[in-house]
């Protein structure tokens, strides 16, 4: 170096000051240049990025895979599936995995096997929310599989949980599939069916051997028991009727013909009756002590007198108030009188109006002829969807693809990431760094960029000693 | 003396060998571009710089001693800063520096002192406070004038930036150098200074670049 120029002087000399492609010793310039501004930002990202990676959980990812087997309804049918119809059937199986009844179902399972055969139902709900946040159902993509990952931070755990959620899967989807086809409701109809005929020949065979447990004979028990019953209500009403007819006729006579002894005990019991009863005999003791003492004419026994007609007028009123209140109550013990009498002709025309045994015994023969018919229906139904729900089995049957395996781990970073990636991002984020340091300096470091900035020869550029 | 100088060089005399080979070609690089003025007349040289720290002091020095190295002359380095001197050591010094002359207490032969350079005299900033000289351009005149009398070459080491200060001096100055340096001086302060300079109507004869660094390793540049 002695005597001679640096080679680096020249070569650091731009054409100009503007924004310009840099060349290789421009570059290894700059990096040696904030060699130690990289080297602290190295350590620094090495540092944080290590702390940051520290605290994930590493968790095991769990696969099963089932497939769809579609391979029938695409030979007879299909010979061309687009892309929306796959992903409508795929997706509306894939959502079937992600209800609520394989998750309960996977719950269940889970309790199971851990020796709780019967969980209460919050429990269940309880480990199917945690299962709900642990497994995902994913088609893959243009194929007919879908993928079941579970996440979980034991790997032996996880693979337990997807094989018992895979099962569940199958098991509630083929639940769905029958449900749709309508088996179940068939199968009902038909348990429905023979329960009948095999009650009404039940019946029709107590008829013949003269058995009294058909409920036919309990109706008509029962009509007749009621028709009696009414009938004794009918005379009970028919005779308080008769007592307060004649109650009603001798108190009307009270008023008609003034026969004060004819009160009925009724009347008599009344209060308001028995104070003016008090009063008028009250009145009357005292018209006669002054009758005693004075003449019919005089004033004190004209006015008692007077006196003496007011009260009995306004018994008298009462009484036939009374006499009114009692005419309308015999008015309505006739009115359900009549009701009553309706009753028992309506019960007594269906008591004539109950089969005889030789008519039962038709009615049960064509009553168990038309369930058969019905059953037949029924079973031709049932076996039309017995074929379809095999069909269905057969095109849309869930095979599990072997079993569960470690797909992968999620958190868990591997040793040439460590080793190379993370170093390599941390150097490349600190060069990029000085890089920026640079491009914002306002220092000259060229002889070019003084020489060109102050429009003045450079005399001497003495090196850092 | 500083970087520049080695320490064998003390005491003996003048000779090339006592600058660092670094720096040598730049010199004489200086020096060429000085050779001219300096065969026609004794030359009084501004070296003032844009801020402090950029190696004012440093690179005056070593182009005094260059100089007289090179004439064969006497020269002498002047601490102008008087603010923060160079020297700052003054035990056994000469009692009156710069800053004693301006104020007109002093004769000038009583400033310049002998160094450990040989040929090499230096006049050290003084005792009195800055704040308490009263600067005159005809005081100023009268140091360059006296100067040019008795060295070959002067090299005033200035205050950094431009001031009223500056400006007497290099008013009065035959060259007039600007230090900046390498990664330190920034473009607005750098522009500031020369618009100073520009503005007084004080011609810059050039800059020197100092601190330079070559950051990329020998071994590694002759490969790329």
């Amino acid at each position: 170096m002695a005597g001679t120029e640096h080679p680096d002087i020249k070569a650091q000399r731009p054409q100009s000051t503007e924004a310009r492609q840099i060349n290789l010793r421009e570059f290894y310039s700059i990096i040696f240049t904030h060699k130690w501004s990289i080297a602290a930002i190295f350590i620094i990202l090495i540092a944080t990025i290590s702390w940051g990676i520290s605290l994930r959980e590493a968790r095991y990812i769990a696969s099963l895979k089932l497939y769809v087997n579609r391979g029938l309804i695409q030979q007879v049918s299909l010979d061309y599936v687009s892309r929306l119809e796959w992903e409508e059937e795929i997706n509306s199986i894939a959502e079937i995995g992600r209800s609520q009844g394989v998750l309960s179902l996977a719950a269940r399972e889970w309790d199971r096997q851990r020796g709780w055969p019967d969980p209460p139902i919050g429990r269940v709900n309880m480990i199917a929310a945690g299962l709900a946040t642990m497994v995902e159902v994913l088609p893959v993509q243009e194929t007919d599989i879908i993928n079941i990952l579970v996440h979980e931070a034991d790997a032996d755990t996880a693979l337990a949980i997807a094989e018992i959620y895979g099962a569940a899967f199958m098991v509630e989807h083929n639940r769905v599939n029958r449900h749709s086809y309508g088996r179940d409701f068939f199968a009902k109809a038909i348990a429905d069916v023979e329960s009948r005929i095999r009650n009404a020949l039940d019946a029709k065979a107590d008829l013949q051997t003269d058995s009294e447990i058909y409920n036919w004979s309990y109706q008509q028990v029962a009509f007749s028991e009621t028709e009696e019953m009414l009938r004794r209500d009918l005379n009970s009403k028919r005779i308080a009727r008769r007592v307060l007819e004649n109650q009603v006729a001798m108190e009307r006579k009270v008023f008609e013909e003034g026969y004060d002894f004819v009160l009925t005990p009724e009347l008599r019991d009344d209060e308001l009756l028995k104070i003016l009863e008090s009063q008028l005999a009250q009145l009357r003791l005292e018209l006669a002590q002054l009758e005693s003492r004075y003449t019919g004419d005089h004033r004190l026994v004209r006015a008692k007198r007077s006196e003496l007609e007011s009260a009995q007028q306004q018994r008298h009123a009462h009484i036939v108030n009374l006499v009114r209140i009692r005419e309308k109550q015999l008015a309505q013990s006739y009115e359900e009188e009549h009701i009553l009498e309706d009753i028992i002709d309506q019960m007594n025309a269906r008591s004539r109006g109950m089969p005889d045994d030789v008519a039962r015994i038709d009615y049960y023969d064509s009553y168990v002829h038309n369930q058969w018919t019905l059953y037949s229906e029924l079973l031709a139904k049932y076996n039309d969807s017995l074929a379809r729900d095999e069909q269905t089995v057969v095109e849309q049957q869930l095979v599990a693809l072997g079993p569960a395996n470690i797909g992968g781990m999620e958190g868990y970073v591997p040793k040439f990431v460590f080793v190379f990636v993370i170093p390599l991002f941390a150097l490349l984020l600190a060069i990029a760094f000085a890089f920026m340091i640079e491009a914002t300096s306002s220092s000259f470091q060229t002889v070019a960029q003084l020489e060109a900035f102050s429009g003045l020869p450079v005399l001497a550029s003495f090196r850092k000693l | 003396m500083k970087h520049f100088i080695r320490k064998s060089a003390l005491g003996q005399e003048p000779s090339l060998e006592h600058f660092d080979i670094a720096i040598l070609p730049e010199l004489e690089s200086l020096y060429a571009a000085l050779l001219p003025s300096l065969e026609k007349e004794r030359l009084f040289i501004y070296a003032g710089a844009t801020s402090r720290g950029e190696g004012t002091s440093t690179v005056a020095w070593a182009l005094a001693y260059y100089v007289a190295v090179r004439t064969g002359e006497d020269c002498l380095y002047v601490d102008g800063n008087i603010r923060h001197p160079y020297v700052r050591r003054l035990e056994g010094l000469p009692e009156c520096g710069l800053s004693d002359f301006l104020q007109g207490g002093a004769d000038f032969r009583m400033l310049p002192f002998p160094t450990e350079l040989g040929r090499l005299a230096a006049v050290h900033g003084g005792r009195i406070r800055s704040s308490h000289v009263r600067l005159s351009a005809e005081r100023a005149g009268h140091f360059i004038t006296e100067s040019r009398r008795y060295y070959r070459a002067t090299v005033f080491d200035s205050l950094p930036g431009f001031d009223k200060y500056a400006e007497i001096w290099s008013r009065h100055s035959d060259t007039v150098f600007i230090v900046t340096s390498y990664r330190r001086t920034k473009q607005e302060i750098l522009e500031r200074v020369l618009n100073g300079f520009r503005n007084a109507a004080i011609p810059v004869t050039g800059i020197l670049f100092n601190k330079r660094e070559f950051p990329i390793p020998d071994f590694i540049y002759r490969r790329i």
